[in-house]
């Protein structure tokens, strides 16, 4: 009778797991699985696509920027140094520099103006001059004046030693005149 | 059989769609069988369905060096519906009320000789039964319902051996035997 009761239970169990595994996806299942997989495809094309793009843009965006740097790096390595003091150690040829010292970085927003030991700034050859400013040119007057004493230099040396004590005298008379009002203050 | 299908799966890499249609159409059932064991819930499983195909499509360079391609789609899908039902956390206990019913459609049962529908109660006394069982028993359980896997199958889903799969299926079937047998006891008594 137990035995019995048992195969019931094992009957009943069967019928029971087979009803519980026994189901049936809703119609269409296989096209809405279909089309779902053609949407994941075209989504993983896309960003693919997306990133091809971003890559792109990304070396675009690099290559611009090197240009740009370069671009702001070429103009420094031409200014050249104002005037070198004349301090003969300081009087060195950019060849005699170390590539290094030549380099201009770009992170420092002002450029220097003192060359000094390691400076960035580039050093460039320039000839050493004698005077500072340069001389300028003589004007019309002035090489009249030159071609007339080259031409007549008695004339032209008295005229100087005239003028001179001209000037001479003019200077002595404002003195007087100067010694002469500070008189009456002292006077009093 | 099998090689049939790895050939048609085979051809998913490519651009054969009619390939990629004959293996949806022949495997789609069987996923959804084991999602729904998991899941109990049609909508759930019919998600967790399209999710497999979708990582079959992810996956599909590794689609070469897949032996059986039907027991890969199956663990694919044992996997997914795992990881969603974890995420869910459905709660499949019955009240009391519900159990007093399903013990009434047990008695039917086991006094009917027909092989009827078992009702609604019943159904769910079974499932929260199932869900109550050790994790390796209900594994085991719930693959062995799905009716296109055999037991080598489901060992392989599993990653264990057939032996453990029928081990683990005939304790799991005792304790649930037990259990229907104890609440038939219960409110058959109470009668």
């Amino acid at each position: 009778m137990e035995t019995k009761d048992r195969d019931r239970f094992d009957e009943l169990l069967d019928k029971a797991l087979h009803q519980y595994g026994n189901v049936e996806p809703r119609i269409g299942l296989e096209r809405r699985i279909l089309a779902n997989m053609q949407v994941a495809e075209n989504r993983v094309h896309t960003g693919f696509r997306w990133l091809a793009a971003g890559i792109v843009a990304a070396a675009l965006g690099i290559a611009m920027g090197t240009g740009i740097w370069h671009q702001a790096l070429t103009p420094k390595q031409n200014i050249a140094a104002p005037t070198l003091p004349q301090d003969g150690a300081r009087n060195v040829s950019s060849a005699t520099i170390p590539s290094h010292a030549r380099l201009i970085r770009p992170r420092t927003s002002q450029p220097r103006r003192h060359t000094a030991a390691g400076s960035s700034v580039a050093l460039v050859d320039s000839p050493r001059l004698d005077q500072f400013p340069s001389p300028l040119p003589l004007s019309q007057e002035e090489l009249l004046l030159a071609s007339y004493a080259e031409h007549f230099p008695k004339e032209a040396l008295l005229v100087a030693q005239e003028q001179r004590n001209f000037e001479e005298e003019i200077r002595l008379a404002e003195l007087d005149a100067g010694a002469a009002s500070t008189i009456p203050d002292q006077g009093r | 059989m099998t090689q049939q299908t790895f050939v048609s799966l085979a051809q998913m890499v490519g651009t054969n769609e009619d390939a990629i249609e004959a293996a949806v159409r022949e495997h789609a059932r069987l996923v959804y069988r084991i999602a729904y064991s998991v899941l109990r819930n049609h909508h759930d499983a019919e998600d967790a369905t399209q999710e497999t195909f979708v990582r079959v499509l992810r996956y599909r360079r590794k689609l070469e060096g897949v032996e059986d391609p039907k027991t890969w789609l199956a663990k694919i899908a044992w996997r997914v519906a795992v990881e969603r039902s974890r995420r869910k956390g459905v709660n499949q206990s019955l009240n009391d009320a519900e159990t007093q019913a399903a013990s009434m459609q047990l008695r039917s049962g086991l006094a009917s000789a027909e092989d009827s529908v078992l009702g609604t109660e019943m159904a769910q006394l079974l499932t929260s039964f199932i869900s109550a069982l050790p994790e390796r028993l209900r594994a085991v359980l719930r693959l062995s319902t799905v009716e296109e896997l055999s037991a080598v199958e489901i060992a392989h889903v599993l990653g264990s051996s057939e032996s453990a799969v029928r081990s683990r299926l005939f304790r799991a079937r005792q304790i649930l035997k037990e259990k229907l047998v104890a609440l038939e006891g219960k409110y058959g008594n109470k009668r």
